[in-house]
C-alpha cells in the first residue's frame, strides 16, 4: 500500500524510544515535519531526511487557542504532501496517545484522498507503566483528560487506577506558559475529593525526557493537590492508585476459575 | 426501634448527581459507612435525606447475609435501578446480638445505568465532523487547484469546512 502521510512517534527519551519502522518511514521520506523538542531529535531525523521541518517553529501564542495552532500545522503537513510524498509527522511520544493533531489529519486526508499510516511510539503511558509499576491489564485503568473530566463530569471508580492528562493546562483551551495559580487546580482535586478521601496519595509524573535524566514523580496528599501548582506543568501527568480493592461479585465464577470440568465447557478438544 | 435499612451508601458515589437522584427519592432509608461529618449534612440539607444510619466499617465473612444482615440484605429491593443506581452488597456484614450492624467498605452503591450518551458525543475524528459534505468536498477540490504557496491557505480553508459541517 503506498503511503501519503506516516505518522510516527519518537518515543518519550529523546531519540532512544524511536523504532525501527519509524526510522524505515522517516528514511522513505521526502519531507519530515516534526513536533518533538527533546534534544537530538532534531539532528537525527536531519540526518535521515534533509527536508525537516520543526512544527514549533510555527509558533505558540500566549492566550491564542491550542486549536488554531494544531490547524496551521496540519496544513503544513498536507501541503507538503501534495507537493511530494511520502512525508512524515514525527511527534514526540506516541502519536495517537494525546495528541489532536493526527485525528485532524485523518479528516482532511479523507477529504483529499491521501493515504495516512501510523506507526506507534513508546508513550507517555507505557513510560508510566514502567516507573510506577501499573499494569493495566490486571488492575483495570482509567484514563481522563483533566478538562474533559470536570467538563462532562466523568465517572471515577475508586477501585481502579486513574490517569489524569493533561493536568497543567487544565481549565482552558487557550496556550499560556506563565506558572499556573493553586486555585487552577482546586476544581480537579475538589471533583476527586468526591470518590477519594482527603489523605489518599496521588502522584504527579513526568516521564523522563532524556535518557540521562530520570522521572519525576512526586507523592502528595489529595487534599493538598493544590499546593503542587509550581510542580506542575503542561508535561506533567496526574495518577491515583485505587483507594480499595474490587470486590468479587460474582462468587459462582470464583469458585469455577479452578475447575477442570468448567474449562472443559468453555473450550473443543 | 431504628428503621430498616434501604440503601447502603459509601462515598464512592457521593456526587452531585447521586444527592440529586436522593433528593427525588425522600423516602428512601440510608445507612452509610464512611461519610464525612460535612457529606452527612449535605444529604440531609441538600437531598433531603430523613434517616441517615452510621454503620462501622469492618471485614468479616458473612455466608448467609438474609438471615444475619437482614437490614443490609433487604436493600437489594429497593428499585434504585430507575435512577441510575444499583445496589451491590457484598457478603462481608455481621449484625451483633445487641443490635450493632458491622458493614465492610464492600457494601456499596453502584452506577447501573451509565449517564444517557449525547447525540454529539465525541465519535471519532474531528468529533463527528464530516468530511464528504458538499462543502468540504469543494473545498477539497480548491486544495487540489491552489497553486504550491497557496496549499496552506486553502488546507485551512478546508479544515473550517470540515468543522462547520456535522455529520
Amino acid at each position: 500500500m503506498s503511503v501519503d502521510i506516516y505518522v510516527v512517534g519518537t518515543g518519550i527519551t529523546s531519540i532512544a524510544q524511536i523504532t525501527r519502522e519509524a526510522e524505515e518511514a522517516i528514511c522513505d521520506s521526502q519531507h519530515v515535519l516534526y513536533l518533538d523538542p527533546s534534544p537530538g531529535v532534531a539532528e537525527w531525523l536531519k540526518q535521515r531526511c534533509p527536508v525537516l521541518t520543526d512544527l514549533y517553529a510555527l509558533g505558540y501564542e500566549d492566550n491564542a487557542e491550542r486549536r488554531g495552532f494544531y490547524d496551521r500545522m496540519a496544513a503544513e503537513v498536507v501541503a507538503a504532501a501534495l507537493e511530494k510524498t511520502p512525508v512524515t509527522l514525527a511527534i514526540h511520544g506516541h502519536p495517537r496517545v494525546g495528541v489532536y493533531l493526527p485525528q485532524l489529519l485523518d479528516n482532511i486526508a479523507v477529504a483529499l484522498g491521501l493515504k495516512i499510516r501510523t506507526l506507534p511510539g513508546i508513550s507517555a503511558l507505557a513510560a508510566l507503566c514502567a516507573d510506577l509499576g501499573v499494569d493495566p491489564c490486571t488492575s483495570g485503568l482509567q484514563s481522563w483528560n483533566a478538562t474533559d473530566m470536570l467538563l462532562r463530569h466523568r465517572p471515577v471508580s475508586a477501585d481502579a487506577p486513574l490517569v489524569v492528562w493533561s493536568v497543567g493546562v487544565v481549565g482552558t483551551s487557550l496556550h499560556s506558559d506563565a506558572p499556573s495559580r493553586p486555585e487552577r487546580f482546586v476544581p480537579l482535586r475538589d471533583y476527586l475529593l468526591r470518590n477519594y478521601p482527603a489523605s489518599h496519595e496521588v502522584t504527579l509524573y513526568y516521564a523522563a525526557p532524556h535518557v540521562l535524566a530520570g522521572p519525576s514523580i512526586e507523592t502528595v496528599a489529595l487534599g493538598r493537590l493544590h499546593e503542587m501548582a509550581d510542580g506542575i506543568h503542561r508535561g506533567t501527568t496526574l495518577f491515583v492508585p485505587p483507594a480499595y480493592a474490587a470486590p468479587i461479585c460474582d462468587p459462582d465464577l470464583l469458585a469455577a476459575l479452578d475447575d477442570p470440568a468448567h474449562l472443559e465447557s468453555l473450550i473443543r478438544r | 426501634m431504628r428503621p430498616p435499612v434501604q440503601l447502603v451508601l459509601s462515598r464512592a458515589v457521593f456526587d452531585d448527581e447521586f444527592r440529586a437522584a436522593l433528593k427525588a427519592n425522600p423516602e428512601v432509608t440510608l445507612a452509610e459507612f464512611d461519610l464525612t461529618q460535612q457529606e452527612r449534612e449535605l444529604l440531609k440539607t441538600e437531598a433531603g435525606v430523613r434517616e441517615l444510619m452510621h454503620v462501622p466499617a469492618m471485614v468479616s465473612p458473612l455466608p448467609d447475609m438474609e438471615s444475619q444482615a437482614p437490614e443490609v440484605a433487604s436493600a437489594k429491593i429497593v428499585p434504585m435501578a430507575e435512577l441510575g443506581f444499583a445496589i451491590r452488597v457484598t457478603p462481608y456484614a455481621i449484625q451483633h446480638a445487641d443490635g450493632r450492624l458491622e458493614v465492610s467498605a464492600d457494601a456499596v452503591v453502584e452506577r447501573a445505568v451509565l449517564p444517557p450518551i449525547p447525540e454529539r458525543a465525541p465519535a471519532g475524528p474531528l468529533y463527528g465532523h464530516n468530511p464528504k459534505t458538499t462543502e468540504s468536498q469543494n473545498a477539497a477540490e480548491a486544495v487540489r487547484q491552489a497553486a504550491p504557496e497557496q496549499r496552506v491557505e486553502a488546507v485551512l480553508q478546508l479544515i473550517n469546512a470540515i468543522r462547520s459541517t456535522d455529520s
